[in-house]
Protein backbone atom coordinates (compact mmCIF):
# COMPACT_ATOMS: atom_id res chain seq x y z
CA UNK A 1 0.00 0.00 0.00
CA UNK A 2 1.10 3.43 -0.71
CA UNK A 3 1.11 6.31 1.70
CA UNK A 4 -1.98 7.71 -0.38
CA UNK A 5 -3.44 4.36 -0.03
CA UNK A 6 -2.88 4.45 3.88
CA UNK A 7 -4.52 8.08 4.28
CA UNK A 8 -7.57 7.45 2.18
CA UNK A 9 -7.94 3.78 4.16
CA UNK A 10 -7.62 5.45 7.41
CA UNK A 11 -10.11 8.21 6.29
CA UNK A 12 -12.74 6.28 4.93
CA UNK A 13 -12.30 4.07 8.61
CA UNK A 14 -12.40 6.82 10.26
CA UNK A 15 -16.15 8.76 8.87
CA UNK A 16 -17.47 5.02 8.75
CA UNK A 17 -16.75 4.42 12.41
CA UNK A 18 -17.69 8.12 12.97
CA UNK A 19 -19.79 9.39 10.51
CA UNK A 20 -23.34 9.83 12.08
CA UNK A 21 -21.46 11.39 15.38
CA UNK A 22 -19.51 14.08 12.73
CA UNK A 23 -22.76 14.53 11.50
CA UNK A 24 -24.27 15.58 14.92
CA UNK A 25 -21.60 17.60 15.74
CA UNK A 26 -21.64 19.95 12.47
CA UNK A 27 -25.24 20.68 12.82
CA UNK A 28 -25.24 20.82 16.64
CA UNK A 29 -22.14 23.46 15.82
CA UNK A 30 -23.41 25.45 13.64
CA UNK A 31 -24.63 28.37 16.72
CA UNK A 32 -20.80 27.98 17.64
CA UNK A 33 -19.68 28.80 13.71
CA UNK A 34 -22.21 31.58 13.59
CA UNK A 35 -20.02 33.42 15.73
CA UNK A 36 -16.89 32.26 15.10
CA UNK A 37 -13.94 33.85 12.36
CA UNK A 38 -12.82 32.25 9.39
CA UNK A 39 -9.11 30.71 8.99
CA UNK A 40 -9.28 32.66 5.77
CA UNK A 41 -8.61 35.54 7.83
CA UNK A 42 -5.21 34.77 9.20
CA UNK A 43 -4.02 33.52 5.94
CA UNK A 44 -0.19 34.40 4.81
CA UNK A 45 -0.55 37.33 7.51
CA UNK A 46 2.47 36.23 9.13
CA UNK A 47 4.81 35.95 6.27
CA UNK A 48 8.46 34.38 7.27
CA UNK A 49 7.54 34.52 10.95
CA UNK A 50 8.49 31.39 13.59
CA UNK A 51 5.58 29.05 14.49
CA UNK A 52 5.75 26.38 17.22
CA UNK A 53 3.55 23.38 16.57
CA UNK A 54 3.50 21.75 20.57
CA UNK A 55 2.30 17.91 20.69
CA UNK A 56 1.28 16.48 23.43
CA UNK A 57 4.17 13.58 23.21
CA UNK A 58 6.64 13.02 26.03
CA UNK A 59 9.42 15.10 25.22
CA UNK A 60 7.20 18.19 25.64
CA UNK A 61 8.45 17.83 29.71
CA UNK A 62 11.94 18.79 28.78
CA UNK A 63 11.14 22.10 25.86
CA UNK A 64 8.93 23.95 28.62
CA UNK A 65 11.68 25.53 30.45
CA UNK A 66 13.11 26.56 26.65
CA UNK A 67 9.46 27.00 25.68
CA UNK A 68 9.16 29.66 28.57
CA UNK A 69 12.15 31.42 28.29
CA UNK A 70 11.49 32.52 24.60
CA UNK A 71 7.87 33.42 25.56
CA UNK A 72 6.93 36.39 22.55
CA UNK A 73 9.55 35.25 19.85
CA UNK A 74 7.24 32.67 17.86
CA UNK A 75 3.73 31.69 17.34
CA UNK A 76 2.87 29.05 19.60
CA UNK A 77 0.29 26.44 18.17
CA UNK A 78 -1.03 23.95 20.78
CA UNK A 79 -2.99 20.58 19.95
CA UNK A 80 -5.28 20.11 22.55
CA UNK A 81 -4.05 17.99 25.06
CA UNK A 82 -1.23 19.57 25.26
CA UNK A 83 -2.85 23.14 26.38
CA UNK A 84 -3.34 22.15 30.39
CA UNK A 85 0.59 21.15 30.42
CA UNK A 86 1.92 24.06 28.60
CA UNK A 87 -0.83 26.34 30.98
CA UNK A 88 1.04 24.74 33.90
CA UNK A 89 4.25 26.05 33.43
CA UNK A 90 2.94 29.18 32.68
CA UNK A 91 3.56 29.38 29.25
CA UNK A 92 0.14 30.44 27.28
CA UNK A 93 -0.48 28.98 23.46
CA UNK A 94 -1.82 31.74 21.15
CA UNK A 95 -3.85 29.08 18.93
CA UNK A 96 -4.70 26.19 20.49
CA UNK A 97 -6.63 23.39 17.91
CA UNK A 98 -8.57 20.44 18.14
CA UNK A 99 -11.16 18.23 16.09
CA UNK A 100 -11.29 15.06 17.65
CA UNK A 101 -15.07 14.52 18.31
CA UNK A 102 -15.87 12.38 21.00
CA UNK A 103 -17.22 13.23 24.08
CA UNK A 104 -14.06 12.87 26.17
CA UNK A 105 -12.91 15.90 24.14
CA UNK A 106 -14.19 17.82 27.02
CA UNK A 107 -11.65 16.87 29.28
CA UNK A 108 -8.96 18.52 27.66
CA UNK A 109 -10.70 22.00 28.81
CA UNK A 110 -11.91 21.50 31.78
CA UNK A 111 -10.65 21.50 35.34
CA UNK A 112 -8.22 24.53 34.62
CA UNK A 113 -8.53 28.14 33.66
CA UNK A 114 -7.78 28.88 30.17
CA UNK A 115 -6.42 32.79 29.00
CA UNK A 116 -9.22 34.58 26.81
CA UNK A 117 -6.90 35.36 24.82
CA UNK A 118 -6.20 31.75 23.76
CA UNK A 119 -7.80 31.49 20.20
CA UNK A 120 -9.46 28.03 19.78
CA UNK A 121 -9.25 26.64 15.80
CA UNK A 122 -11.70 23.77 15.82
CA UNK A 123 -13.04 21.47 13.17
CA UNK A 124 -16.47 21.55 12.42
CA UNK A 125 -17.01 18.21 13.12
CA UNK A 126 -15.21 18.62 17.05
CA UNK A 127 -17.46 17.75 19.60
CA UNK A 128 -19.63 20.59 20.34
CA UNK A 129 -19.75 21.59 23.81
CA UNK A 130 -15.91 22.59 23.49
CA UNK A 131 -16.15 25.57 21.19
CA UNK A 132 -20.13 26.09 22.59
CA UNK A 133 -18.08 26.97 26.17
CA UNK A 134 -15.02 28.75 24.97
CA UNK A 135 -14.58 32.27 26.09
CA UNK A 136 -11.80 33.18 23.70
CA UNK A 137 -11.63 34.03 20.28
CA UNK A 138 -13.37 30.97 17.70
CA UNK A 139 -11.86 29.96 14.53
CA UNK A 140 -13.21 27.80 12.23
CA UNK A 141 -12.55 26.54 8.70
CA UNK A 142 -14.85 24.74 6.33
CA UNK A 143 -16.05 21.64 6.09
CA UNK A 144 -16.75 19.90 2.31
CA UNK A 145 -18.67 17.49 3.36
CA UNK A 146 -22.31 17.63 1.63
CA UNK A 147 -24.04 19.28 4.87
CA UNK A 148 -20.94 21.38 5.09
CA UNK A 149 -21.17 22.91 1.61
CA UNK A 150 -25.26 23.29 2.39
CA UNK A 151 -24.54 24.99 5.68
CA UNK A 152 -22.14 27.79 4.02
CA UNK A 153 -25.39 28.94 2.40
CA UNK A 154 -26.17 30.68 5.40
CA UNK A 155 -22.49 30.41 7.38
CA UNK A 156 -20.85 32.02 4.63
CA UNK A 157 -17.18 30.95 4.09
CA UNK A 158 -14.62 30.56 6.60
CA UNK A 159 -11.46 29.27 4.47
CA UNK A 160 -10.05 25.60 3.56
CA UNK A 161 -7.76 24.11 5.37
CA UNK A 162 -5.98 20.57 4.30
CA UNK A 163 -6.61 18.32 7.51
CA UNK A 164 -5.85 14.59 7.83
CA UNK A 165 -4.61 12.56 9.92
CA UNK A 166 -3.62 14.24 13.99
CA UNK A 167 -4.22 17.21 15.29
CA UNK A 168 -0.96 17.73 15.03
CA UNK A 169 -1.04 17.81 11.01
CA UNK A 170 -3.65 20.29 11.40
CA UNK A 171 -1.97 22.64 13.90
CA UNK A 172 0.95 22.49 10.90
CA UNK A 173 -1.53 23.25 8.06
CA UNK A 174 -2.44 26.00 10.41
CA UNK A 175 1.24 27.13 10.52
CA UNK A 176 1.32 27.05 7.00
CA UNK A 177 -1.46 28.72 5.70
CA UNK A 178 -0.38 31.85 8.19
CA UNK A 179 2.43 32.07 5.96
CA UNK A 180 4.89 31.17 8.83
CA UNK A 181 8.25 30.04 7.07
CA UNK A 182 9.65 28.41 10.09
CA UNK A 183 7.79 25.90 11.98
CA UNK A 184 9.57 24.13 15.25
CA UNK A 185 7.98 20.56 16.21
CA UNK A 186 7.91 19.80 20.01
CA UNK A 187 6.27 17.17 21.73
CA UNK A 188 5.47 15.90 18.17
CA UNK A 189 6.99 12.20 19.00
CA UNK A 190 5.48 9.77 17.37
CA UNK A 191 7.02 7.24 19.54
CA UNK A 192 7.61 6.81 23.33
CA UNK A 193 9.86 6.08 25.48
CA UNK A 194 8.59 3.28 27.24
CA UNK A 195 4.98 1.40 26.42
CA UNK A 196 3.58 3.02 29.81
CA UNK A 197 4.62 6.79 29.05
CA UNK A 198 2.78 8.27 26.07
CA UNK A 199 2.30 11.86 27.32
CA UNK A 200 3.69 14.90 28.87
CA UNK A 201 3.25 15.16 32.25
CA UNK A 202 -0.21 16.44 33.67
CA UNK A 203 -1.39 15.91 30.04
CA UNK A 204 -5.21 14.32 30.22
CA UNK A 205 -5.60 10.35 29.85
CA UNK A 206 -7.88 9.11 27.73
CA UNK A 207 -9.93 6.34 30.03
CA UNK A 208 -9.17 3.99 27.21
CA UNK A 209 -5.85 4.43 26.47
CA UNK A 210 -4.08 1.15 28.81
CA UNK A 211 -6.46 -1.01 26.84
CA UNK A 212 -5.62 0.74 23.55
CA UNK A 213 -1.96 0.19 24.99
CA UNK A 214 -1.81 -3.26 25.69
CA UNK A 215 -3.96 -4.23 22.17
CA UNK A 216 -1.76 -1.78 20.06
CA UNK A 217 1.09 -3.46 17.87
CA UNK A 218 4.22 -2.26 18.06
CA UNK A 219 6.76 -1.42 16.05
CA UNK A 220 10.17 0.05 15.78
CA UNK A 221 11.58 3.15 13.33
CA UNK A 222 14.16 5.02 12.68
CA UNK A 223 14.29 7.73 15.63
CA UNK A 224 15.14 11.54 15.06
CA UNK A 225 18.27 11.21 17.42
CA UNK A 226 17.78 7.76 18.61
CA UNK A 227 19.01 5.16 16.03
CA UNK A 228 15.49 3.22 16.46
CA UNK A 229 12.27 4.49 18.82
CA UNK A 230 9.20 1.99 19.35
CA UNK A 231 5.70 3.10 18.53
CA UNK A 232 2.60 1.83 17.52
CA UNK A 233 1.26 0.88 13.99
CA UNK A 234 -1.42 3.66 13.61
CA UNK A 235 1.80 6.27 14.80
CA UNK A 236 4.21 4.74 12.13
CA UNK A 237 2.31 5.26 9.60
CA UNK A 238 1.35 9.14 11.01
CA UNK A 239 5.24 9.66 10.42
CA UNK A 240 5.48 9.83 6.61
CA UNK A 241 2.01 11.33 6.01
CA UNK A 242 3.26 14.13 8.46
CA UNK A 243 6.15 13.92 6.06
CA UNK A 244 4.16 14.87 3.24
CA UNK A 245 2.01 17.37 5.02
CA UNK A 246 5.43 19.60 5.47
CA UNK A 247 6.51 18.91 1.80
CA UNK A 248 2.92 20.03 0.80
CA UNK A 249 2.73 22.78 2.37
CA UNK A 250 5.56 24.14 1.62
CA UNK A 251 7.40 25.26 5.33
CA UNK A 252 10.89 24.77 6.76
CA UNK A 253 10.64 22.60 8.91
CA UNK A 254 12.48 21.19 12.25
CA UNK A 255 12.10 18.55 14.45
CA UNK A 256 13.38 19.46 17.96
CA UNK A 257 12.05 15.80 19.76
CA UNK A 258 15.82 13.81 20.81
CA UNK A 259 13.12 10.91 21.82
CA UNK A 260 11.02 11.11 19.30
CA UNK A 261 11.07 9.54 15.42
CA UNK A 262 12.23 10.60 12.55
CA UNK A 263 10.07 12.94 9.98
CA UNK A 264 10.74 12.95 6.70
CA UNK A 265 11.62 16.78 5.79
CA UNK A 266 11.84 18.01 9.32
CA UNK A 267 16.08 17.62 10.29
CA UNK A 268 16.62 17.78 13.85
CA UNK A 269 17.74 20.73 15.18
CA UNK A 270 17.63 21.73 19.16
CA UNK A 271 15.33 23.29 20.66
CA UNK A 272 17.49 26.01 22.25
CA UNK A 273 19.25 26.11 19.19
CA UNK A 274 15.96 26.54 17.30
CA UNK A 275 14.78 29.52 19.33
CA UNK A 276 18.41 31.45 19.31
CA UNK A 277 18.00 31.17 15.24
CA UNK A 278 14.66 31.42 13.84
CA UNK A 279 12.77 33.50 16.92
CA UNK A 280 11.31 37.01 16.05
CA UNK A 281 9.95 39.11 18.67
CA UNK A 282 6.41 40.07 18.44
CA UNK A 283 2.65 40.84 19.22
CA UNK A 284 1.70 37.44 17.92
CA UNK A 285 -1.51 37.54 20.41
CA UNK A 286 -2.19 41.76 19.23
CA UNK A 287 -1.92 41.05 15.50
CA UNK A 288 -4.13 37.68 15.46
CA UNK A 289 -7.23 39.17 17.16
CA UNK A 290 -6.34 42.38 14.73
CA UNK A 291 -6.45 40.28 10.89
CA UNK A 292 -9.85 38.43 12.45
CA UNK A 293 -13.16 39.73 10.63
CA UNK A 294 -16.07 39.49 12.01
CA UNK A 295 -18.32 36.32 11.65
CA UNK A 296 -20.71 35.98 8.69
CA UNK A 297 -24.24 34.51 9.78
CA UNK A 298 -27.33 35.30 8.04
CA UNK A 299 -30.04 34.11 10.58
CA UNK A 300 -32.73 34.56 7.99
CA UNK A 301 -30.86 32.25 5.20
CA UNK A 302 -30.87 29.93 8.02
CA UNK A 303 -34.57 30.22 8.95
CA UNK A 304 -35.71 29.02 5.68
CA UNK A 305 -32.88 26.30 4.79
CA UNK A 306 -33.06 24.67 7.95
CA UNK A 307 -36.78 24.65 7.60
CA UNK A 308 -36.46 22.88 3.83
CA UNK A 309 -34.14 20.04 5.39
CA UNK A 310 -36.03 19.36 7.86
CA UNK A 311 -39.46 19.29 6.06
CA UNK A 312 -37.40 17.12 3.30
CA UNK A 313 -36.17 14.56 5.44
CA UNK A 314 -39.77 14.24 7.63
CA UNK A 315 -40.74 13.34 4.50
CA UNK A 316 -38.38 11.01 3.85
CA UNK A 317 -38.67 9.44 7.49
CA UNK A 318 -42.48 8.99 6.79
CA UNK A 319 -41.79 6.88 3.22
CA UNK A 320 -39.00 4.68 5.04
CA UNK A 321 -41.40 4.33 7.75
CA UNK A 322 -43.78 3.05 5.27
CA UNK A 323 -40.66 1.05 3.59
CA UNK A 324 -40.24 -0.80 7.26
CA UNK A 325 -43.98 -1.34 7.82
CA UNK A 326 -43.71 -3.67 4.37
CA UNK A 327 -40.79 -5.25 4.99
CA UNK A 328 -42.58 -6.43 8.74
CA UNK A 329 -45.91 -7.51 6.90
CA UNK A 330 -43.42 -9.28 4.28
CA UNK A 331 -41.77 -11.53 7.55
CA UNK A 332 -45.28 -12.16 8.66
CA UNK A 333 -46.39 -13.37 5.29
CA UNK A 334 -43.32 -16.15 5.08
CA UNK A 335 -43.72 -16.46 1.14
CA UNK A 336 -40.62 -17.15 0.26
CA UNK A 337 -40.36 -20.82 0.36
CA UNK A 338 -44.41 -21.02 0.02
CA UNK A 339 -45.05 -21.65 -4.03
CA UNK A 340 -49.00 -20.22 -3.32
CA UNK A 341 -48.16 -17.38 -1.54
CA UNK A 342 -45.07 -16.39 -3.19
CA UNK A 343 -47.29 -14.28 -5.94
CA UNK A 344 -48.73 -12.30 -3.41
CA UNK A 345 -45.26 -12.38 -1.34
CA UNK A 346 -43.40 -10.54 -4.71
CA UNK A 347 -46.33 -8.21 -5.23
CA UNK A 348 -45.32 -6.31 -1.93
CA UNK A 349 -41.86 -6.74 -2.48
CA UNK A 350 -42.10 -4.72 -5.51
CA UNK A 351 -44.04 -2.20 -3.37
CA UNK A 352 -40.77 -1.80 -0.77
CA UNK A 353 -38.29 -1.32 -4.39
CA UNK A 354 -40.77 1.26 -5.16
CA UNK A 355 -40.65 3.51 -2.05
CA UNK A 356 -36.53 2.50 -2.17
CA UNK A 357 -36.55 3.97 -5.73
CA UNK A 358 -38.59 6.78 -4.36
CA UNK A 359 -36.03 7.75 -1.26
CA UNK A 360 -33.34 7.60 -3.59
CA UNK A 361 -34.50 9.81 -5.88
CA UNK A 362 -34.35 12.87 -2.83
CA UNK A 363 -31.10 13.46 -4.37
CA UNK A 364 -30.68 16.28 -1.98
CA UNK A 365 -31.30 14.14 1.05
CA UNK A 366 -29.73 11.48 0.40
CA UNK A 367 -26.50 13.70 -0.18
CA UNK A 368 -26.90 15.05 3.38
CA UNK A 369 -27.01 11.88 4.85
CA UNK A 370 -24.20 9.79 2.80
CA UNK A 371 -21.92 10.67 5.48
CA UNK A 372 -23.82 9.80 8.38
CA UNK A 373 -24.92 6.36 6.00
CA UNK A 374 -21.27 5.52 5.38
CA UNK A 375 -21.78 2.38 7.83
CA UNK A 376 -25.09 1.22 6.14
CA UNK A 377 -23.66 1.50 2.56
CA UNK A 378 -20.71 -0.68 3.24
CA UNK A 379 -22.75 -3.12 5.34
CA UNK A 380 -25.93 -3.55 2.13
CA UNK A 381 -23.13 -3.74 0.40
CA UNK A 382 -21.38 -6.61 1.92
CA UNK A 383 -24.53 -8.67 2.70
CA UNK A 384 -24.88 -8.22 -1.28
CA UNK A 385 -21.81 -10.24 -2.00
CA UNK A 386 -22.55 -14.05 -0.93
CA UNK A 387 -25.12 -13.86 -3.46
CA UNK A 388 -24.41 -11.21 -6.41
CA UNK A 389 -23.80 -14.14 -8.31
CA UNK A 390 -27.91 -15.59 -8.17
CA UNK A 391 -30.80 -14.32 -10.67
CA UNK A 392 -32.88 -11.66 -8.92
CA UNK A 393 -36.04 -14.22 -8.59
CA UNK A 394 -33.85 -16.50 -6.47
CA UNK A 395 -35.48 -17.04 -3.20
CA UNK A 396 -32.01 -16.72 -1.17
CA UNK A 397 -31.11 -13.31 -2.91
CA UNK A 398 -35.08 -11.90 -2.13
CA UNK A 399 -33.94 -12.47 1.25
CA UNK A 400 -30.75 -11.06 1.03
CA UNK A 401 -32.64 -7.90 -0.81
CA UNK A 402 -35.02 -7.80 2.07
CA UNK A 403 -32.47 -7.47 4.91
CA UNK A 404 -30.84 -4.44 2.64
CA UNK A 405 -33.67 -2.82 2.35
CA UNK A 406 -34.78 -2.79 5.79
CA UNK A 407 -31.12 -1.73 6.82
CA UNK A 408 -31.50 1.18 4.11
CA UNK A 409 -34.61 1.81 5.15
CA UNK A 410 -34.04 1.95 9.28
CA UNK A 411 -30.41 3.63 8.57
CA UNK A 412 -32.22 6.53 6.70
CA UNK A 413 -35.03 7.06 8.88
CA UNK A 414 -32.16 7.18 12.20
CA UNK A 415 -30.42 9.41 10.37
CA UNK A 416 -33.09 11.57 9.65
CA UNK A 417 -34.27 11.73 12.81
CA UNK A 418 -30.68 12.56 13.58
CA UNK A 419 -30.68 15.82 11.19
CA UNK A 420 -34.64 16.87 12.56
CA UNK A 421 -33.16 16.60 15.86
CA UNK A 422 -30.26 18.28 15.75
CA UNK A 423 -31.89 21.61 13.31
CA UNK A 424 -34.83 21.66 15.65
CA UNK A 425 -31.90 22.37 18.71
CA UNK A 426 -30.43 24.81 16.93
CA UNK A 427 -33.56 26.75 15.65
CA UNK A 428 -34.38 26.58 19.41
CA UNK A 429 -31.11 28.28 20.33
CA UNK A 430 -31.25 31.01 17.67
CA UNK A 431 -34.70 31.99 18.99
CA UNK A 432 -36.76 30.29 15.97
CA UNK A 433 -39.91 28.62 16.01
CA UNK A 434 -39.33 24.87 15.55
CA UNK A 435 -40.91 23.27 12.48
CA UNK A 436 -43.75 21.45 12.27
CA UNK A 437 -43.56 17.60 11.23
CA UNK A 438 -45.47 14.94 10.96
CA UNK A 439 -42.93 13.20 13.33
CA UNK A 440 -43.12 14.89 16.11
CA UNK A 441 -46.29 13.95 16.76
CA UNK A 442 -45.46 10.22 16.58
CA UNK A 443 -42.30 10.21 18.58
CA UNK A 444 -40.64 7.23 17.39
CA UNK A 445 -42.64 5.15 14.63
CA UNK A 446 -39.62 3.28 13.64
CA UNK A 447 -39.02 -0.01 14.26
CA UNK A 448 -36.82 -2.36 12.77
CA UNK B 1 -25.51 36.52 1.97
CA UNK B 2 -25.31 36.65 -1.91
CA UNK B 3 -28.39 35.52 -4.03
CA UNK B 4 -27.97 34.48 -8.06
CA UNK B 5 -30.56 34.20 -10.68
CA UNK B 6 -30.79 30.68 -12.75
CA UNK B 7 -28.68 32.10 -15.48
CA UNK B 8 -26.01 33.41 -12.91
CA UNK B 9 -26.21 30.01 -11.14
CA UNK B 10 -25.48 27.91 -14.15
CA UNK B 11 -22.70 30.28 -15.30
CA UNK B 12 -21.20 29.53 -11.52
CA UNK B 13 -21.40 25.94 -12.13
CA UNK B 14 -20.11 26.10 -15.70
CA UNK B 15 -17.03 28.10 -14.84
CA UNK B 16 -16.72 25.29 -11.95
CA UNK B 17 -16.86 21.86 -13.90
CA UNK B 18 -15.63 23.09 -16.74
CA UNK B 19 -12.92 25.08 -15.81
CA UNK B 20 -11.16 25.42 -12.58
CA UNK B 21 -11.89 21.27 -11.66
CA UNK B 22 -9.82 20.19 -15.15
CA UNK B 23 -7.56 23.18 -13.27
CA UNK B 24 -7.45 21.11 -10.28
CA UNK B 25 -7.34 17.67 -11.87
CA UNK B 26 -4.58 18.56 -13.85
CA UNK B 27 -2.78 20.29 -11.39
CA UNK B 28 1.21 19.04 -10.79
CA UNK B 29 3.56 21.20 -9.70
CA UNK B 30 6.14 18.37 -9.97
CA UNK B 31 5.08 16.71 -6.08
CA UNK B 32 1.31 16.50 -6.86
CA UNK B 33 -0.03 13.16 -9.25
CA UNK B 34 -2.52 14.43 -11.43
CA UNK B 35 -5.54 13.24 -13.40
CA UNK B 36 -5.45 14.55 -16.88
CA UNK B 37 -7.91 12.18 -18.22
CA UNK B 38 -10.44 13.43 -16.29
CA UNK B 39 -9.65 16.90 -16.82
CA UNK B 40 -9.99 16.40 -20.56
CA UNK B 41 -13.38 14.51 -19.72
CA UNK B 42 -14.64 17.77 -17.89
CA UNK B 43 -13.42 19.96 -20.36
CA UNK B 44 -15.24 18.31 -22.99
CA UNK B 45 -18.59 18.46 -21.41
CA UNK B 46 -21.36 20.48 -23.43
CA UNK B 47 -21.60 24.13 -21.88
CA UNK B 48 -23.39 24.23 -18.92
CA UNK B 49 -26.46 26.37 -19.31
CA UNK B 50 -29.59 24.86 -18.59
CA UNK B 51 -31.32 22.28 -16.61
CA UNK B 52 -30.27 18.95 -19.40
CA UNK B 53 -27.06 20.02 -19.50
CA UNK B 54 -26.50 20.56 -15.75
CA UNK B 55 -28.12 17.32 -15.33
CA UNK B 56 -25.23 15.19 -17.23
CA UNK B 57 -22.51 17.32 -15.74
CA UNK B 58 -23.62 16.52 -12.12
CA UNK B 59 -24.07 12.95 -12.63
CA UNK B 60 -20.42 12.93 -14.78
CA UNK B 61 -18.64 14.15 -11.98
CA UNK B 62 -20.64 12.42 -9.18
CA UNK B 63 -20.56 9.17 -10.66
CA UNK B 64 -17.75 8.46 -12.83
CA UNK B 65 -15.18 11.28 -11.11
CA UNK B 66 -15.45 11.85 -8.03
CA UNK B 67 -14.99 7.63 -6.90
CA UNK B 68 -12.43 7.45 -8.92
CA UNK B 69 -10.11 10.03 -6.83
CA UNK B 70 -12.70 10.20 -3.46
CA UNK B 71 -10.75 10.66 -0.34
CA UNK B 72 -7.69 11.53 -2.22
CA UNK B 73 -5.46 13.39 0.26
CA UNK B 74 -8.46 14.08 2.87
CA UNK B 75 -10.19 16.18 0.53
CA UNK B 76 -7.42 18.32 -1.03
CA UNK B 77 -8.73 16.98 -4.82
CA UNK B 78 -12.68 16.14 -4.10
CA UNK B 79 -12.99 19.74 -2.99
CA UNK B 80 -13.27 21.57 -5.62
CA UNK B 81 -15.31 18.38 -7.92
CA UNK B 82 -17.85 18.40 -4.72
CA UNK B 83 -18.38 22.33 -4.54
CA UNK B 84 -18.89 21.79 -8.38
CA UNK B 85 -21.10 19.37 -8.27
CA UNK B 86 -22.97 21.19 -5.66
CA UNK B 87 -23.09 24.33 -7.56
CA UNK B 88 -25.09 22.09 -10.75
CA UNK B 89 -27.36 20.61 -8.39
CA UNK B 90 -28.02 24.32 -6.55
CA UNK B 91 -28.37 25.46 -10.14
CA UNK B 92 -31.03 22.42 -10.89
CA UNK B 93 -33.09 23.22 -7.47
CA UNK B 94 -33.01 27.01 -8.30
CA UNK B 95 -34.56 26.11 -11.59
CA UNK B 96 -37.06 24.23 -10.11
CA UNK B 97 -37.94 26.78 -7.39
CA UNK B 98 -37.70 24.55 -4.74
CA UNK B 99 -33.99 25.96 -3.40
CA UNK B 100 -33.43 28.71 -1.93
CA UNK B 101 -31.08 30.75 -4.14
CA UNK B 102 -28.05 31.30 -2.47
CA UNK B 103 -24.73 30.49 -3.14
CA UNK B 104 -23.52 27.22 -3.21
CA UNK B 105 -19.82 26.34 -3.33
CA UNK B 106 -18.33 29.05 -5.61
CA UNK B 107 -16.84 30.56 -2.82
CA UNK B 108 -15.27 27.34 -1.75
CA UNK B 109 -13.46 26.35 -5.05
CA UNK B 110 -12.30 30.34 -5.19
CA UNK B 111 -10.82 29.75 -1.62
CA UNK B 112 -8.94 26.87 -2.29
CA UNK B 113 -7.94 27.76 -5.60
CA UNK B 114 -5.98 30.93 -3.03
CA UNK B 115 -5.24 27.88 -0.37
CA UNK B 116 -3.34 25.89 -3.04
CA UNK B 117 -1.90 29.10 -5.15
CA UNK B 118 -3.17 27.89 -8.03
CA UNK B 119 -3.24 30.07 -11.83
CA UNK B 120 -6.73 29.37 -12.40
CA UNK B 121 -8.44 32.93 -13.46
CA UNK B 122 -11.47 33.46 -11.18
Amino acid sequence: MTVAQDIATVSNNTVMVHGRKMEANSLLNIPSVAKSHGIKDLRNKFHGMPAVVAGAGPSLDAAMPILRAYQGKYILIAVDRALKPLLEHGITPHIVCTSDMDLFLKNFFTGFAIPDSVALVYDRDCYFGVPQGWKGPLITYDLYFDTGIWSTTFLGHRGFLCKNFTVSHTALYIAATMGCENVILTGVDFAYPSVEKHHASGAVENPLEPDEKARAHWVDIPGNVLPIVHTTEVFGICVPTMGSAIEESGVKCWNTSPIGAKIPQAPFMALEDAMAHLGRSDDYASRIMEYLAPPQFDLHAFGMQSRFVIKAMDTLLMDVTEGIQILTKLKKIDGLNNKTLFTKWRKVFLKSIEIRDKVLADTFSQHLLQRAMLWGVVKTKQALEPVKDLPPLNPKRLEVDCKRHGLLFWQLGENAKLFIRCLQMVRREFGLAPVETQWMNDPDPITV
Amino acid sequence: MKHVTVSEAYKLADWAARIACPAFLEYDDGKKPCFPEHAARLRNLFEIKDFTSADSAAKTMNKEILPLIADYRDGMMTVPLRAAYWLCMAAMSIERGNMLPTDYGSEGIRDIIDYMKMPVKV
